[in-house]
């Protein structure tokens, strides 16, 4: 294997990173910024777009990773992110299509339904049941700064499409 | 041959379709296997926690030093007004530190009349916030001081403003605190002059709400809300907040450190670690 096929398949490694990177921003210190789930982006985006750059395994081990270091119940933001990919994934030749602000209109639908599962699962795990009041601040976060996700996860995919 | 690929890919082309499907029920089974709260995924999660701290650490560095930056600013802004506020309650406390010496001789002679024995001294360690793990669905920290610094388990996180939660987990280098706000926390209050023993429960809001309230308890907005001692996590006498609202029944706490920023706090050995003794053991013997 040469050093160029050795660096191509290095850079498919990239989104995969910088979900990782985004975890750990998840575990600053009370900025509301980082709490935000941003790693939705991303994945909604790789399973329409590019499935090949962040396939199953990768999605499950991110959120079993989070998972692990948020001290939530583990299993819960794999459960998340695995259904949010498989369901985008699925569907991918119909979303593949759409205009972008349709697209968005999805994720906006996709994102509050995987936060809304999230907080039930979390209330079966806790056995009580906890106000979730700031998912809709995060909520709002998470899709205003979309495009700005878009963008970059479409920057991201064509820098890594040239060498492929 | 060619039949034998074929069918060999169709059963690719179904696994790959199936395999979501499973990785969804391993992740339900993860969940529920982690509600059994086994020893041996604390464990690991303690050995992750101890490696993935420092990288948190640097990754948060440029989101700590913006902060910091904005808040020194705010801070200069709001000198002129804090100093024309300082000059006034400086006076006044000028009174009330006579007073104090007052207090203070009479009490040293009654404690010497009394015979009475002080409590043990309190140790502390002042560590930095490292990270926030909760993502605000449990109120967690993770700040820079663990066994080797002399921190243990029970241990009391303060500020200068009050009691912030308490050390549940300790690493070589780290260690995690439980917030008065998260939705486990419980800690034995006595609330206003008439010292009503009850619970403060956290539920991850801002303000924790009193519950196991004696029948005919008389709790108004304004009562100071105290640690009662019992149980022994807490010592007696320590400041949480006060009664904010009183609706319906629900009497809500209005921390005195509501606002907290990241930062550092204090974590305080008041000598009653013994008191965790028991469930420590009982972690030990279920590992």
């Amino acid at each position: 294997m040469t050093l160029s096929r050795s660096l191509i398949h290095l850079k498919k490694g990239i989104p995969f990173l910088i979900c990782l990177f985004l975890i750990l921003l998840a575990q600053t210190p009370a900025f509301f910024i980082t709490s935000v789930p941003f790693l939705f982006i991303p994945i909604f985006y790789f399973a329409i777009f590019r499935p090949g750059l962040l396939n199953d395994y990768a999605v499950f081990v991110l959120g079993l990773f989070a998972d692990l270091i948020g001290r939530t119940p583990v299993g819960l933001w794999a459960f998340i992110f695995v259904l949010l990919f498989f369901v985008a994934r699925l569907n991918r030749l119909f979303l593949g299509g759409l205009r972008f602000d349709k697209l968005w209109l999805v994720f906006a639908v996709f994102s509050a339904v995987a936060l809304m599962l999230r907080l039930l699962l979390f209330f079966l795990c806790a056995g009580t049941v906890v106000p979730g009041g700031f998912l809709v601040g995060q909520y709002v976060v998470l899709n205003l700064l979309y495009p700005l996700g878009v963008m970059l996860c479409g920057r991201l995919d064509n820098w890594i499409e040239v060498d492929s | 041959m060619e039949s034998r690929q074929f069918r060999l890919k169709r059963l690719k082309t179904q696994i790959r379709l199936f395999l979501p499907l499973l990785l969804l029920m391993i992740a339900l089974v993860f969940v529920g296997f982690s509600t059994t709260e086994n020893p041996y995924l604390k464990q690991f999660q303690t050995a992750l926690t101890q490696v993935v701290t420092p990288v948190v650490s640097v990754v948060s560095a440029p989101l700590r030093w913006g902060e910091a930056a904005v808040r020194e600013m705010t801070f200069f802004v709001r000198t002129y007004r804090e100093n024309k506020r300082l000059r006034s309650e400086n006076e006044s406390l000028q009174n009330w530190r006579n007073i104090a010496l007052q207090l203070g001789i009479e009490q040293q002679e009654l404690k010497h009349l009394l015979n009475y024995v002080p409590p043990q001294k309190s140790t502390s360690v002042t560590a930095r916030v490292l990270a926030d793990n909760g993502g605000r669905f449990s109120q967690s920290l993770v700040v820079s001081a663990g066994t080797d610094q002399g921190v243990s388990k029970g241990d009391v996180a303060m500020t200068p403003r009050g009691v912030l939660g308490r050390v549940v987990e300790t690493g070589s280098s780290f260690s995690r605190l439980m917030l008065l706000t998260d939705y486990m926390s419980r800690v034995p209050v006595m609330v206003g002059n008439d010292r009503v023993m009850c619970i403060l429960s956290g539920d991850n809001t801002a303000t924790p709400k009193l519950v196991s309230l004696p029948e005919n308890a008389v709790i108004q907005p304004g009562d100071v809300v105290l640690t009662s001692g019992h149980v022994g996590v807490y010592p007696a006498g320590l400041g949480i907040g006060v009664v904010s609202e009183v609706i319906d029944g629900e009497i809500s706490v209005s921390l005195f450190e509501s606002d907290f920023s990241p930062g550092f706090v204090r974590l305080v050995d008041f000598g009653l670690n013994h008191v965790l003794l028991h469930e420590v053991c009982s972690e030990r013997d279920g590992a």
